[in-house]
């Protein structure tokens, strides 16, 4: 099945009717009382909707460690559903005022040392985004957890002590990840780690979740460690200094000529 | 006895002036064919060896060991300087080129309302002054249109897919080695039309510029040596293997690098080879003819001498001896001859564009994967073809003059006197 | 006119001293025939070059939008292609024909990527008129019709990505307006030997790549004839009924380096052919020669018995002709069969190379075939009909210009 980009109006509006405050999350149980076993269609909804809301705006760290070199970005971050999102490098001084726009399935990139706002062509997609293990795929690319997986409870985990979920891709699912394993907390309001698998079953990179903090009510996990398997000495961790949901971001925002004025 | 006999085919050959001079000048043609056209292979195969192994693939490659599986830009040969001075201190070394590739996004640079669609390209860093010679990778253009400085040079392919012409900007997105990106804005003092692929699509930076951009300091990923002799390159690659800094490293000569150029020229040796064998064939029917004929002409002078005689084995080694003469003085004289063509014609060069049907502008443009082919052949002398003319062509003469002796000594003599 | 007396004459006299003609004859047709061979041959050489990139996938011919030449741009598209097909196929001297389309895109698979061109092709078409697909080692399958999201890779690739049969690849491609993603199986893999086609060969069939990228049918028809000689005649035959927007290039066009190689190759090979011309000549010219010198006394006792110069100079002509004529036979037969052979069966050059050859895009096979064709005969014709007159012409002046009693006292 050739695959064009989710499209999330579907969830979104779900969740608009949801959310009436900005902790909307939570309102669907996540353990079910009589097993201890968490529920797993809950469990992956609000996974999907941890990092999302109508709008929001964020100020992040990226640590990028690689053999020869680490380099620390300061970004500021606003994004609209899932649609639209715009990210300003601030720190260093080098990279300040580099800018991506993502809009729909196409991504640009402003760069304030040649004033130049470039459209990503394919060839660059599956490159890596500022130098972190993070692809621009990995921006522009929306797959949902609840509906594009396959989900098995695969039981407790040791270390770090949760719950296993198996994510299995669909039929047809356009991807690079044949399997995610997901581990949740034992409550499973957070994940824990995830570890992506290739299309041929061999882990490919690990994503560990940690450093929890409550950011405008909302309790999630505040650093993220990617770890490319076949890279031991690289990773990437982002870090979340602040996020403001549900935030006034106006639609003009995501605009190219925002782009090139972003700051 | 021999001495006698000797004598007296000497002296046949002179007694009939026509006939010998015929038979000297097939045997003679034989020879000259010999030495002349292979000659002209020899000197043909030379040159296209000598522009193979030109500034473009040079004599021996070097390269990080990984580098030619992956082309990643982190897979680079380090300490280039050092590297540099050390294959340049080696006894022979004409030239040590250093190059650099790293795939980047290219797009217009001028300011517009529209974001630009960047295209992928190669960007290739090159030691200006090496590749600006003739045979170089931008060896076609003026001083004043060299990369370096911020000046770049872009390929025609790539010039037209984004609509730039000499003197505007062009914007360079990629990124360095340590996967950050970079990006800058260069411009454009050239557009170079070259038959190499990566060149045609790319752009083409002064090392240090590009080294610079990726943060490469003193690095690079191919560098192209040429001694003074192509035939020298694996005693060169031994030398370069063994220096410190190269244990490492992939050292190539010319043909492990471009095997299946290699293999071409391997065919197109043996495409010659066989070719100067029929061209040989042909001029040893020519020698055959000619001798059969004179010899079975004889059938009566023949008849004649056994009449009043002459012993057939006699009269068999005398007509041998004749055919011998003729055969060593004609490959002498083919020889001389052939060796005059030769050296005159590897100074002037034979010329076969007019044969060729086409102007000399044309001619000039020829090209290659970068190479450029030359009309112009200076051809090369062999010994080994005077050996080889001398034993074939003494040989293709006696034989065929043998067959017919024999069977004239076999007649009876006054049958063979009546022809 | 010349005259029955001297036909008759020159006639029964070659048959006279039947040895003696043989060994005109068959000198006359051996140096003539190799000659043939050579000729033959070397234009083989030239025929491997254009075979080998022509049956690579380049076509002699192709059909694509017009401005593709320029630009490169491999999102363009045929305009109207279905009557462009049908004006190509109703084009007399087409072999066969190949449909395509290109993509610049990205394979994926886990944390490995790498840069392609994806090529959408039509299966049988492509099975039958590309070499590289013919002469391949093929692990898995080649592309069928009707397969849908499948792809064939080259061996090489796989390696870069790390892959196997069956793996499923995520491509991406520059659609219509945006970026398309898709999922790719892999049917087969493709090794030909060459690492540099092994590395870039990304095959999926017209219809994936249409509905991938958005941009609907081919982007080019490859055209195989039978004669590639014949080339620019059916470029200027072919290009007026093709619908507007299209254009129809040679492949010399396309690949202009190797077009170079040849051209250049063809002149040396024309230059060579004077050269063997010229031997084969003066060997004939040499062997008849001698062999009218050697009659003197025979030409002396003509002129004695009456016969007008003008009747002998004309005997000996006509003696050159006939030689001529029957050596032209004599080298047809002998030429033929070398010939036929080198052209059906061409010779081997791949023990020195070990298989077949990848250079660039193209595959070459070691094979030389020579040329064979009407050509023969006429060559064979001019050349020992020129030669043996040119070299009766010396002796014929010679003949009349003797003492008639002189000659006749020759031995």
């Amino acid at each position: 099945m050739i695959g064009r980009k989710k499209h999330w109006l579907s969830v979104l509006s779900f969740m608009a009717l949801v959310s009436i405050c900005p902790s909307a999350l939570g309102s669907e149980p996540l353990i079910d009382n009589k097993t201890g076993k968490p529920i797993i269609p809950n469990v992956l909804n609000y996974l999907d909707d941890l990092f999302r809301s109508s709008s929001s705006i964020s100020v992040i760290r990226l640590v990028v460690t690689k053999p020869r070199a680490t380099r620390t970005l300061e970004m500021k971050a606003w994004t609209r559903g899932t649609e639209e999102a715009l990210i300003v490098i601030e720190k260093p001084a080098r990279d300040a005022g580099t800018a991506t726009l993502k809009v729909g399935d196409n991504l640009w990139n402003f760069l304030p040392k040649i004033s130049r706002t470039i459209r990503i062509p394919p060839s660059m997609m599956l490159s890596s985004w500022m130098g972190s293990d993070f692809t621009n795929d990995d921006l522009v690319r929306e797959s949902s957890l609840l509906k594009d997986f396959t989900a098995t409870l695969k039981g407790r985990s040791k270390d770090p002590d949760g719950w296993i979920i198996e994510l299995r891709a669909k039929e047809g699912l356009v991807g690079l990840w044949e399997k995610i394993d997901y581990t949740m907390t034992t409550d499973a309001t957070l994940p824990l780690r995830a570890k992506y698998y290739d299309r041929k079953g061999r882990l490919a990179r690990t994503m560990d979740f940690k450093d929890v903090k409550v950011f405008d009510g909302r309790r999630i996990p505040s650093h993220m460690v990617l770890t490319p398997e076949d890279k031991k000495e690289q990773k990437t961790e982002m870090i979340y200094v602040s996020i403001d949901f549900d935030a006034d971001v106006p639609e003009s925002t995501f605009s190219l000529s925002q782009l090139e004025k972003a700051r | 006895m021999r001495l006698s006999t000797l004598s007296i085919a000497w002296r046949n050959l002179g007694r009939n002036r026509r006939r010998t001079a015929l038979a000297l000048t097939a045997i003679a043609l034989g020879q000259i064919i010999v030495v002349a056209v292979n000659g002209m292979m020899a000197g043909m195969f030379d040159s296209m060896l000598k522009t193979i192994t030109g500034p473009m693939i040079g004599h021996v490659q070097i390269h990080h060991k990984d580098w030619r599986e992956d082309r990643a830009v982190d897979l680079y040969i380090d300490k280039l300087t050092e590297v540099r001075a050390a294959i340049g201190s080696l006894p022979g070394v004409k030239s040590v080129s250093p190059r650099l590739f790293t795939a980047v996004l290219v797009a217009p640079g001028e300011q517009s309302e529209k974001p630009a669609d960047a295209e992928a390209a190669i960007v290739v860093g090159v030691d200006v002054n090496a590749e600006s010679l003739d045979k170089g990778l931008i060896g076609n253009l003026q001083a004043n249109e060299r990369p370096g400085g911020r000046n770049v040079v872009i390929g025609t392919v790539l010039a037209r897919r984004l609509g730039i012409t000499p003197g505007r900007l062009i914007a360079v997105i990629g990124q360095d080695v340590d996967e950050f990106p970079v990006s800058d804005l260069f411009t454009v003092s050239a557009v170079i039309k070259s038959s190499v692929d990566i060149v045609e699509s790319g752009i083409v930076m002064s090392l240090p510029d590009a080294q610079a951009f990726f943060n490469l300091p003193d690095k690079c990923h191919e560098i192209v040596v040429r001694g003074s002799d192509y035939r020298m390159s694996v005693a060169l690659a031994e030398a370069v293997r063994k220096i410190p800094s190269m244990s490492e490293a992939e050292v190539l000569t010319w043909k492990e690098a471009v095997p299946e150029l290699a293999s071409m020229i391997d065919i197109k040796g043996y495409m010659d080879l066989i070719f100067v064998g029929i061209l040989f064939l042909a001029a040893a029917a020519g020698i055959a003819n000619t001798m059969m004929m004179s010899t079975f002409e004889r059938t009566r002078e023949i008849g004649m001498l056994l009449a009043l005689g002459s012993g057939p084995g006699r009269l068999v080694r005398m007509i041998v001896l004749e055919a011998v003469i003729l055969g060593l003085v004609g490959v002498a004289i083919g020889s001389v001859l052939g060796t005059i063509i030769v050296l005159i014609t590897s100074h002037t060069g034979i010329n076969y564009v007019a044969i060729a049907g086409m102007s000399t502008k044309e001619a000039m443009d020829f090209s290659y994967k970068g190479l450029n082919i030359s009309l112009l052949i200076y051809p090369k002398l062999e010994y080994r073809s005077f050996i080889y003319g001398l034993v074939a062509v003494t040989l293709t003469s006696v034989l065929t003059a043998l067959w017919p002796a024999v069977s004239a000594a076999r007649l009876e003599p006054a049958e063979a006197m009546r022809t | 006119m010349i005259g029955m007396v001297s036909t008759k004459y020159a006639f029964r006299s070659l048959f006279r001293r039947p040895r003696r003609t043989a060994i005109s004859v068959v000198g006359v047709g051996i140096g003539c025939a190799i000659g043939m061979i050579a000729i033959g041959y070397y234009g083989g050489a030239a025929e491997l070059q254009i075979r080998a990139v022509s049956e690579s996938g380049a076509g002699h011919l192709k059909v694509v939008p017009a401005g593709w030449l320029e630009t490169k741009e491999n999102s363009l598209r045929l305009t109207d292609w279905q009557a462009a097909l049908a004006a190509v196929k109703a084009t007399p001297g087409v072999k066969r024909t190949a449909m395509r389309a290109r993509a610049n895109g990205l394979l994926a698979f886990g944390n490995r990527t790498v840069g392609v061109e994806v090529v959408g092709v039509d299966p049988e078409a492509e099975e039958t008129s590309n070499r590289i697909i013919k002469r391949s080692k093929l692990q898995g399958r080649y592309l069928q019709a009707g397969d849908s999201n499948a792809v064939v890779i080259g061996r090489e690739l796989a390696r870069r990505l790390d892959v196997e049969l069956d793996d499923d690849l995520l491509v991406t491609m520059s659609g219509k307006g945006d970026i398309r993603s898709a999922m790719l199986r892999i049917v087969g893999l493709l090794e030909t030997g060459s690492r540099d086609i092994d590395s870039s060969i990304c095959h999926v069939t017209l219809n994936d790549l249409a509905s991938i990228t958005g941009y609907e049918g081919p982007a080019e028809i490859a055209i195989l004839i039978d004669d590639y000689k014949l080339i620019d005649q059916m470029q200027k035959a072919l290009s007026p009924r093709l619908p507007l927007g299209n254009t129809v290039i040679t492949w010399m066009e396309v690949s202009p380096d190797i077009a170079a190689n040849v051209r250049g190759d063809g002149a040396f090979f024309r230059f060579m052919n004077m050269i063997v011309i010229i031997v084969v000549m003066l060997g004939i010219m040499s062997a008849q020669l001698t062999a009218v010198l050697e009659r003197r006394r025979e030409l002396g006792v003509l002129t004695a018995l009456g016969m007008k110069p003008g009747r002998i100079v004309s005997l000996i002509l006509l003696e050159g002709l006939f030689t001529g004529l029957a050596g032209a036979v004599a080298a047809l037969l002998i030429g033929s069969p070398v010939l036929y052979y080198l052209a059906t069966k061409g010779l081997n050059f791949g023990a020195i190379v070990g298989g077949d050859l990848g250079i660039g895009n193209a595959l070459f096979d070691p094979y030389v075939y020579g040329d064979l064709g009407i050509w023969i005969v006429w060559y064979a014709l001019s050349v020992s009909v020129a030669a043996t007159v040119i070299a009766a012409i010396y002796p014929a002046w010679f003949a009349v210009k003797t003492d008639p009693a002189e000659a006749i006292r020759t031995v």
